[in-house]
């Protein structure tokens, strides 16, 4: 498994470029990522420096944009050094298709929000077709699927293995309001124990998750599964100690024990295991009444040993067998005794609207009351 | 023209969109949607939806926007089918491969939801060739960025004018499923950008304490006469969640203003909201588009609708609240405009005389001139 590495300021490169002869890195322009500190100059030297220390360069473009900014972006292309980059680096499908269309180079696709399934996926090869170079899957497709569908993609896979989880971006700028500082990071907490770092620049406001995603671990599984690249995005702890960590590591992958340390946070696996994010729903709501069962009408009054009002849906006459079921899920058999209109006039039979019948025990406002299994048309 | 497309949570709020004048409703069935917690519609409401629409005019769009796992495909094409059979008009899709599955499975017309966060012409374009007519905006883009994209992708164009926001781009928020488990995109979102946090500097500082990712409410209506002129063709209102109350004051406000070109603001700002805020529709969202408060400011509360005119001289009222005897009442008619309702003789279904009307009950008042079937009724002191 190849490894890409995100630089996305001159310090970051100064950092790490010792270990990065023979690797593929992924420059950040302030002007077309979200988070790059790089002008075209400097990205221009580093690509440079790259090509000739043997590394590949991805250009990252992965702003949200709008058509100013591809105006914008047009500019900035005008001023990079093309025969040093290997390949530009999307999520917007209009950053893609710009970037097809003014460029010869080929793409990256940031698939990392939504495209859960393969077919969202394989959609993007049906407009952009062999022009994507390679996808960046989602932390939330765990490593069953990669093992199950990756050689249905017709191209290179990308996972994050090492990086800080984006979780919230947003083009408001919404730190600055609070303060006069003009920090690099600031920190979110909802609680004592979170505390999510917190980026605002020109392109807007950005959260991440509180624990670094950490799979450094299990590459070797992952390149069993067939993933050819694993990214890893150092920005939030560009420290010395990383940097000697991550020479130690390079020379011996097993040796993940001082990296981890290095981070100043716990660490996740994020959705690598397993994805159970939508488990909760079903105690989120009632769940709809999906029976055979068909349905008359709703209870929307009552009076106990008096009446019961039913909104109808379908016909009910007297003699009629109906059972009522209660919005904590509890059934009630009931016999329509007898049916008034509101004006308190007897009827026999009641096609629509509001009626009145005998009370239904157990049955406040909001029961659904449906024909008994049993009843036929025929019976009355 | 372009068309006033309201929220229908259920089937109650599709029969008050199109009884204040909505031209379309978008709702969802039990599958594939983002309102998990919404009532939304069983198969056989769809069904009996789509009947009632017809017979008022009304289109329906059939959200199936959450972004979908493998094993939900499978049950899919049947799915659309369906709502191809029934009348469907339009579903609305933010995940490729359902909008890739709804092309091979039928032949409903695609709208790309809000939650694809398309911004510019190319991704319209991009939208354009998996089989897109419709693209609902992001939330993000100006009115001239909707009249560039129009005409740069040549598809219809929807945007929102009115309701809660995502302050971050639709669809790229996950605060949810990373910290409370649950999928923001398909339907799970917990609201934590409306939480306070402590926001502290570098050293650890506390900069200040506040729901500091919390946007206003969008409130669009002054620019509805701009929007129309430009050709914007779809001006949509949030709030599958919301009451019938909200559906129909959104719908009357924002039918007025298209229409005649007067803003019944009041409408508007009588509802619960977290402050207005026209958002990016004249340019980028300032800092005055963060909501301070985090919570809804309080409003009108909702007292219930019109079920029935029992006879010439009473109606039926559903009652949300409770409501007491001379309690001041207020039905919403279809000028916008607010009729007293008399409730000094106040009766249970029964004919039986009450004090109070509790919660979830019916009560017979006499009838007020606009009074019909579905005409919403508020309380007349807000919360």
């Amino acid at each position: 498994m190849r490894h890409n590495w995100v630089i996305d300021s001159r310090e970051l490169w100064d950092l790490m470029s010792p270990q990065l002869a023979g690797q593929e890195v992924m420059l950040e322009h302030a002007a077309l990522s979200r988070l790059g500190k790089l002008d075209s100059r400097q990205l221009n030297s580093i690509a440079g420096q790259s090509k000739r220390m043997g590394s590949s360069v991805t250009t990252v473009f992965d702003l949200l944009p709008g058509d100013a900014q591809l105006d914008r972006a047009q500019e900035i292309f005008s001023q990079l050094d093309w025969d040093s980059i290997d390949a530009i680096r999307v999520q917007d499908p209009g950053a893609a298709l710009f970037a097809a269309e003014h460029s010869d180079k080929p793409l990256q696709i940031v698939l990392e929000t939504g495209h859960h399934n393969l077919e969202a996926i394989l959609a993007w090869f049906k407009i952009l077709g062999s022009r994507i170079q390679r996808v960046s899957l989602s932390n939330e497709l765990p490593i069953a699927w990669l093992r199950e569908k990756r050689q249905k993609i017709p191209a290179a896979v990308e996972v994050p293995v090492l990086s800080p989880i984006l979780i919230f971006y947003s083009p408001r700028k919404l730190v600055s309001p609070w303060t006069q500082l003009q920090q690099q990071l600031y920190w979110g907490a909802d609680s004592e124990q979170r505390k999510m770092p917190v980026i605002e620049n020109a392109h807007g406001t950005f959260l991440f998750y509180e624990k670094p995603l950490f799979l450094l671990p299990h590459l070797n599984e992952m390149a069993a599964a067939g993933v050819d690249s694993g990214r890893i995005d150092l920005r939030l702890w560009p420290q010395e100690e990383m940097a000697v960590a991550l020479l130690g590591w390079l020379s011996d992958k097993t040796k993940t024990a001082a990296i981890r340390a290095a981070l100043p946070h716990r660490t996740t696996r994020g959705f690598y295991k397993s994805n159970r994010t939508d488990k909760q729903f079903a105690k989120l709501k009632r769940q709809p009444i999906t029976s055979n069962l068909i349905m008359i009408g709703t209870v929307v009054d009552t009076k106990k040993g008096k009446f019961t009002l039913l909104q109808l849906e379908q016909p009910v006459s007297v003699g009629q067998e109906l059972v009522a079921l209660n919005t904590m899920g509890e059934s009630q058999s009931h016999e329509v005794r007898w049916l008034k209109n509101m004006n308190g006039e007897p009827l026999q039979k009641q096609d629509q609207g509001l009626v009145l019948m005998n009370h239904i025990k157990r049955s406040p406002s909001l029961t659904k009351v449906f024909r008994a299994p049993s009843w036929r048309p025929n019976d009355i | 023209m372009s068309e006033i497309l309201a929220p229908a949570g259920n089937p109650l709020k599709l029969r008050v969109a199109a009884l204040y004048g909505a031209d379309a409703v978008y709702l969802a069935g039990q599958r594939f949607g983002l309102r998990y917690a919404a009532d939304n519609f069983t198969d056989d409401q769809l069904r009996d939806a789509c009947i009632f629409a017809k017979q008022h005019g009304v289109r329906v769009y059939v959200t199936m926007n959450a972004f979908s796992f493998d094993d939900e495909l499978a049950d899919m094409p049947a799915y659309v089918r369906y709502l191809e059979e029934i009348g469907v008009q339009a579903v609305i899709v933010s995940d490729p491969g359902v909008a890739h599955i709804i092309n091979d499975s039928s032949n409903l017309r695609i709208h790309v939801s809000t939650q694809a966060s398309t911004i510019n012409s190319w991704s319209a374009r991009f939208w354009q060739r998996l089989g897109a007519k419709r693209v609902v905006l992001g939330r993000e883009a100006s009115i001239a960025d909707a009249i560039r994209i129009k005409k740069g992708a040549e598809l219809e164009v929807e945007m929102f004018v009115h309701g809660s926001m995502c302050m971050a781009f639709s669809g790229n928020c996950t605060i949810s499923n990373y910290t409370a488990g649950r999928d923001s995109n398909r339907g799970g979102c917990s609201h934590a950008c409306r939480l306070d946090y402590r926001l502290l500097d570098s050293h650890a500082n506390v900069v200040s304490t506040a729901p500091f990712m919390s946007s206003k409410d969008l409130m669009g209506l002054q620019l509805i006469p701009e929007m129309v002129a430009t050709g914007i063709d779809s001006f949509k209102i949030e709030g599958r969640m919301k009451s019938p109350w909200y559906v129909a004051s959104t719908v009357l406000a924002y039918r007025s203003a298209r229409d005649e070109q007067k803003f019944k603001r009041h409408l508007l700002e009588d509802l619960p909201n977290r402050g207005l805020t026209q958002a990016n529709l004249k340019g980028p969202a300032g800092s005055d588009s963060v909501s301070l408060e985090g919570h809804q400011r309080s409003g009108f509360d909702m007292a219930g609708y019109v079920m029935e005119m029992p006879d010439d001289s009473h109606i039926a009222v559903w009652l949300n609240n409770p409501v007491g005897r001379d309690q001041s009442l207020e039905l919403l008619n279809q000028d916008g405009e607010l009729e007293p309702l008399d409730t000094s003789d106040l009766r249970d279904a029964a004919g039986n005389r009450l004090d109070k009307g509790k919660p979830n009950s019916v009560v017979i008042v006499p009838r007020s001139a606009g009074a019909e079937p579905f005409r919403v009724i508020r309380l007349a002191h807000a919360s």
